[in-house]
């Protein structure tokens, strides 16, 4: 499945799509990035398209490499997005959470900012920096906030290892997985979209990283 | 029987990710003084989040980005209406897009999960689209207030 190419061809190759990755880099600019980062971001997943393009499918290559390379891109821009985020905010989500621990998932995000001692302003845009697992190894610590954001080498590694293995797991292992990394859901809203219970969510999850990491050891 | 309107809000912005996070705050600001648990927030900001993903990585794929137009409608008896329109290439086959597990092959990493996720956390969802005009889909939700 995989195309081997000499450095030259690859240079070669990144020149000739560099409109394309243009046009998707423009899509994501914004204040935290500079145009430079995510061209770079953009030609790694331009790369891995080209190492794993399979002309027999019947796609043309640029239909095949945009959601490769918009798929890094967000997943570059959803790591490095806490980056941006002023101290102040990260703050307020800190006692959000502290106060959403203390009184659970049936108030109201009021009474949430009221109990955090924050702004419901500030409320609606801490609630925002609540994070969703980003990457495998955080799936595995349930209940953990994340550390810092990989660096973006090794965020596009960690969704190589996913996206290279959803293609080989059955439709409803592969949901899941797809449920809980791209989808950034818990295991309970996870449950509840398969009409599973948590346990079996829980106990699938485990089962399919084992596959996983077995797979690319 | 067209029903009172508490409050409605209705925003239209570029189809870029940087703007799936703004459509959740959106509607986070739009409930605060509604008093919905964290939970039920929490279920229609996902639902949101995977009606405008949809039409940032899809409604414009072949084309120029364009606009998506968020528009959420809150009803005296507590009846939560989002809607969720892109100008975009629209969808040829809507009963198929909307089967659980089914996926464009380009979109393999999201596994077609998107109308699923929407129907799971809403009471209701209506999509229409012509293809080649755009797409336009309707998020309902009973609240109680």
């Amino acid at each position: 499945m995989s195309v081997d190419y000499t450095e030259e061809t690859l240079a070669a190759l990144c020149e000739k799509h560099a409109g394309l990755v243009q046009m998707l880099v423009n899509r994501h600019l914004s204040r935290a990035e500079s145009r430079e980062d995510l061209v770079q971001v953009a030609n790694l997943g331009l790369i891995r398209a080209l190492r794993s393009f399979d002309p027999s499918r019947g796609f043309s290559f640029s239909t095949y490499a945009v959601p490769v390379i918009e798929g890094t891109l967000r997943d570059h821009l959803r790591r490095a997005g806490t980056l941006s985020v002023p101290r102040s905010l990260r703050t307020s989500a800190a006692r959000l959470a502290r106060a959403r621990a203390l009184l659970g998932e049936e108030v109201p995000l009021s009474r949430l900012a009221f109990e955090a001692g924050i702004t419901e302003e500030e409320a609606v845009l801490a609630s925002e920096l609540s994070v969703s697992p980003a990457s495998l190894s955080e799936l595995e610590e349930e209940g953990t906030l994340p550390a810092a954001p990989d660096a973006g080498y090794d965020a596009v590694l960690d969704r190589v290892m996913v996206e290279e293995g959803l293609s080989r797991l059955e439709k409803r292992d592969a949901a899941l997985i797809s449920l809980r990394y791209f989808h950034g859901l818990t295991q309970e809203k996870t449950a509840r979209v398969l009409s599973m219970t948590q346990v079996q969510v829980s106990r699938a999850e485990k089962r399919i990283l084992t596959y996983l990491r077995k797979l690319f050891g | 029987m067209k029903q009172l309107i508490r409050n409605k809000i209705s925003a239209t912005f570029e189809a870029k990710s940087e703007n799936e996070a703004l459509s959740r705050i959106l509607v986070a600001g739009f409930l605060m003084p509604y008093s919905v648990s964290l939970e039920e927030l929490g279920d229609i900001k996902t639902a949101v989040s995977e009606a405008v993903t949809n039409a940032v990585v899809h409604a414009y794929r072949d084309r120029e980005a364009g606009d998506v137009r968020l528009a959420v409608r809150l009803s005296e008896n507590g009846l939560l209406s989002i809607t969720v329109t892109d100008y975009g290439c629209g969808i040829s086959d809507v009963l198929r897009a909307r089967e659980p597990f089914f996926t464009t092959d380009r979109e393999h990493e999201r596994g077609g999960m998107g109308f699923s996720i929407m129907e799971t956390f809403m009471d209701a969802v209506r999509v229409t689209s012509v293809e080649g005009r755009g797409t336009r889909v309707v998020l309902k939700k009973r609240l109680t207030l």
